[in-house]
């Protein structure tokens, strides 16, 4: 209990815009990017029967979407002091190497047993390939 | 740290860990619900099966040397624990010090005593240094960043680095 109250103490003295800023930029990337004028078609259309029948149902999954971005924000944070990483370039290769190894690995085998179109891989990895570099090479350059 | 001093044998053990988990969890424990929720019925034959155990083989591959690179990065667990415990003394006055009971039930809990409430309120600059430290620590030294001082620099009074250097030590 102690040593978590230290931790929080420790986090709460850490500088909190950057991580709103990128939970925010991680948020409107993914409205951006599921957005019909990008990729909301061949998104539903990939997902066929599982495709969400009720607008509110998205408009749910949108807002709560931030919340996980914060949790993506905060925990690629830490990552990125880890590395001691500074600047946009080195931040960048810290969310690339993220990506690589929580999102694109094991989500491979995932979606080949679930039976997932290749094409739904390809989109929601790609999401997150494009938020994680962009966000760690974010938090890195601004800390 | 490089790429050549992992433990080898390590990483392919979590791999095999995370494949024979995945094997279990979607066959004897999970496999029902699994089979409900996505629509799959035990009549049709199953499609992408070898593919999908090499795949995620592969990517628990992936995953396991990702995961050792991130276990490196981060700061050793037992001195966190310890710096963690030394600055936790600072938090005592915080214990509960007067129980008070009404006749309905209601129990509350407040550290109200003359002294300990003189502690409560300077507690904050107690744990100020100590979290200013932990902080330090955590940031796995300077900061390689040109031309701005960070904040390792502005606390612990060095200079900030001139040129920008990835190396790890």
């Amino acid at each position: 209990m102690r040593s978590i109250l230290v931790h929080l103490a420790n986090i709460l003295q850490a500088a909190h815009q950057p991580l709103l800023a990128s939970a925010l930029g991680q948020w409107f990337l993914a409205v951006l990017w599921y957005s019909p004028v990008v990729f909301r078609k061949p998104w539903l259309k990939s997902l066929g029967e599982r495709a969400p029948k009720k607008e509110w149902i998205m408009i749910l999954g949108t807002i709560l979407s931030f919340f996980g971005s914060m949790a993506v924000s905060f925990v690629l944070r830490h990552v990125v002091w880890w590395t001691g990483s500074a600047g946009l370039r080195h931040g960048a290769i810290v969310g690339l190497v993220a990506w690589s190894g929580f999102v694109a690995a094991p989500l491979a085998g995932q979606y080949i047993l679930e039976g997932r179109p290749i094409k739904l891989y390809f989109i929601n990895t790609g999401y997150w390939l494009i938020a994680l570099v962009l966000s760690g090479a974010f938090l890195a350059r601004f800390q | 740290m490089h790429h050549l001093h992992f433990n080898h044998y390590a990483i392919l053990v979590a791999a095999l860990f995370q494949w024979f988990l995945g094997a279990l969890w979607y066959s004897l424990l999970f496999n029902k619900p699994w089979m409900a929720l996505t629509g799959h019925t035990k009549a049709e034959k199953p499609k992408g099966m070898v593919l999908s155990m090499v795949t995620s083989f592969i990517g628990g591959l992936i995953l396991a040397f990702v995961l050792a690179h991130v276990i490196i990065w981060s700061p050793p667990v037992a001195g966190a624990l310890s710096s963690a415990l030394s600055a936790g003394w600072a938090l005592w006055p915080l214990r509960c010090s007067q129980r008070r009971c009404t006749s309905s039930g209601r129990c509350s809990c407040s550290p109200s005593t003359p002294a300990t409430g003189w502690f409560v309120s300077l507690a904050p600059a107690f744990c100020w240094p100590f979290g200013n430290d932990l902080r330090l620590y955590w940031s796995d030294g300077p900061r390689l960043r040109r031309g701005r001082r960070s904040r390792y620099n502005r606390l612990t009074g060095e200079a900030a680095p001139r040129r920008r250097a990835f190396v790890r030590q």
